[in-house]
């Protein structure tokens, strides 16, 4: 599928893989990867804007004889990642009314 | 191409970040082709595309700031390239996502203040350029005159005389004026439409904090 995924969705991903358990950047990649197309030098822009928004951090573990670096989500990323849900949630319901109707609408 | 030469061209290709962002950038991304057993040039380049390719991809996200950065350098702050950038800033404003009334507000109030500023700027451009102009005019013709009168009026010479230097040097001093407010203005210009673009980037952050 061609759609773009925005900015803020993308933000909303990373932060929920990260939610379950810390990751080094390859293992995001493949993760994510797993269900939404994604080429692998995509997520390094998205992790250095997250990091220097504080919701999610860094640290270095010895692996076979080098440093990997884990990423680690902070709890004003988990928040963020609240707010976003929220939105998602409201965005997605706009766009069914019109794309989906046959999916029973709850009146609002 | 070996990954070791591989990496070199990136860091060669990422030369405008500065040192930090720059390791950091080869850091993770040595990581990750360690991490996906990517041993070969070839492997780097089929996953990660040509050094070419994975620089402008990590250079893209810098770019507002890149500019920022250029401009602290003063690299003789160059007034087409600053410019350039005001252009580059109205661009990426009006490809924010936005709705379409507040598009066409910050469009007209765009219009407003570009015409505000070059009224403004202008005019006291134009004001110093003018007393620049007259200084050396009246100081030539009050040079000319006191050179014909040296002979039959001495005293009104010598007066005349002091008048030329006097308006020469008034437009030589200008001159350095000029030219700093005319630099400082397009620099203004375009830190004030930075200013503008990070403003409305920044909106929509605000919306997600007040709906949590």
């Amino acid at each position: 599928m061609s759609m773009p995924i925005s900015a803020d969705l993308l933000d909303g991903v990373v932060l929920a893989v990260l939610k379950h358990d810390d990751a080094y950047g390859y293992n995001l990649t493949q993760q994510i990867q797993d269900k939404i197309p994604l080429s692998p030098s995509t997520l390094y822009p998205v992790l250095r804007r997250l990091k220097a928004q504080d919701w999610l951090e860094t640290y270095d573990k010895p692996y076979q004889g080098r440093n990997r670096r884990y990423y680690r989500i902070t709890e004003a990323g988990r928040n963020h990642l609240t707010g976003l849900l929220v939105e998602w949630t409201a965005y997605k319901k706009q766009i069914d009314y019109f794309l989906n109707p046959t999916q029973p609408q709850k009146e609002a | 191409m070996s990954t070791e030469t591989y990496f070199q061209q990136v860091e060669k290709l990422l030369a405008p970040l500065n040192p930090d962002e720059r390791f950091e950038a080869i850091e993770y991304f040595k990581d990750y082709a360690q991490d996906a057993n990517l041993d070969t040039g070839d492997a780097l380049v089929a996953q990660l595309g040509t050094p070419k390719q994975l620089s402008r991809q990590i250079l893209a996200d810098y770019s507002i700031k890149a500019t920022e950065t250029q401009q602290v350098q003063g690299t003789k702050s160059n007034n087409r390239a600053t410019v350039r950038q005001i252009w580059l800033v109205i661009l990426a404003i009006l490809s924010l996502p936005m709705a379409i009334p507040l598009a066409i507000t910050v469009f007209v109030l765009i219009g407003a203040a570009i015409i505000v500023l070059i009224s403004i700027l202008g005019s006291i451009w134009i004001t110093i350029a003018a007393v620049t102009i007259s200084g050396f005019f009246v100081g030539g013709v009050s040079l000319y005159a006191a050179v014909g009168l040296v002979l039959t009026n001495f005293m009104t010479a010598v007066t005349y005389l002091g008048m030329g230097i006097a308006g020469l040097g008034l437009g030589l001093i200008l001159i350095p004026v000029l030219k700093w407010f005319t630099q400082a203005s397009f620099r203004s210009f375009a830190k004030f439409f930075r200013w503008v673009y990070q403003r409305l980037s920044r909106r929509r952050q605000t919306v997600e904090v007040t709906n949590k």
